[in-house]
């Protein structure tokens, strides 16, 4: 083959493989960046998924501790009439 | 001798057995590159076709794209029986280095033997190919 084709097949070999080089790396980076933003994105997603459940823990053991108490005044408000009664 | 083959594969790393073609292809790659970087082995192929520090930038390049699509491999580990990659950035950078190393060398070959040399560079080719569709479809698995 003619040595100048040869030489213009050589530049553009070079500019594709310093190309393939130099986006591979850009690639890294950005791969790397929206690798560490989802990270974030997942451990965000997963206290706020937590805070929910706490949430909705606490709501039921007040639910909870309201009818307790409302059978406790129940208890105590029979066992008044029972005491005015024997008396 | 099966039954000590069978044993010997059992022993090996999960991302061994489960991906030995890949890993394979990154222990050809490296003391490849490592020769042709120290000047031990030289191409006729690259040095007729390329200046003496762009074939050195090859080198160079094989041997990073191998040692990342290694490093990309060496993270994959078994979770409920799927094979799951923790260093997959790593993965793709070496998967697109060594694909762009291969192809620069397939044409080389062909540009330095001519028809001859298709047969000659046509695992270069494949090797390029593969890791194309392997790095594109993860990339595009992992944005979906």
């Amino acid at each position: 083959m003619n040595s100048e084709i040869v030489t213009l097949i050589g530049s553009v070999l070079s500019a594709l493989l310093g190309g393939g080089l130099v986006g591979g790396l850009l690639a890294y980076r950005r791969d790397r960046r929206q690798e560490r933003q989802a990270e974030a994105t997942a451990d965000d997603v997963s206290v706020q998924n937590w805070n929910a459940r706490l949430l909705a823990r606490i709501a039921e053991l007040e639910r909870e501790l309201d009818a307790e108490r409302h059978l406790r005044r129940v208890l105590e408000d029979r066992v008044a009439r029972l005491e005015r009664g024997a008396s | 001798m099966t039954g000590a083959g069978r044993r010997l594969v059992r022993r090996l790393p999960a991302w061994m057995r489960r991906q030995p073609i890949e890993v394979m292809v990154c222990l050809v790659g490296i003391p490849t590159g490592l020769l042709s970087l120290a000047g031990l082995a030289t191409s006729r192929a690259l040095d007729q076709v390329l200046p003496w520090w762009v074939t050195k930038l090859w080198a160079l390049c094989l041997i990073a794209g191998c040692a990342a699509w290694l490093g990309g491999l060496t993270s994959a580990r078994e979770v409920d029986g799927r094979m799951v990659l923790w260093r997959l950035p790593l993965l793709l950078l070496g998967l697109r280095l060594l694909s762009t190393a291969a192809a620069v060398y397939g044409v080389a070959i062909v540009v330095t033997a001519g028809w001859a040399g298709v047969l000659a560079s046509w695992p270069l080719w494949v090797v390029a190919l593969g890791t194309t569709v392997r790095r594109l479809d993860l990339a595009d698995r992992v944005r979906r």
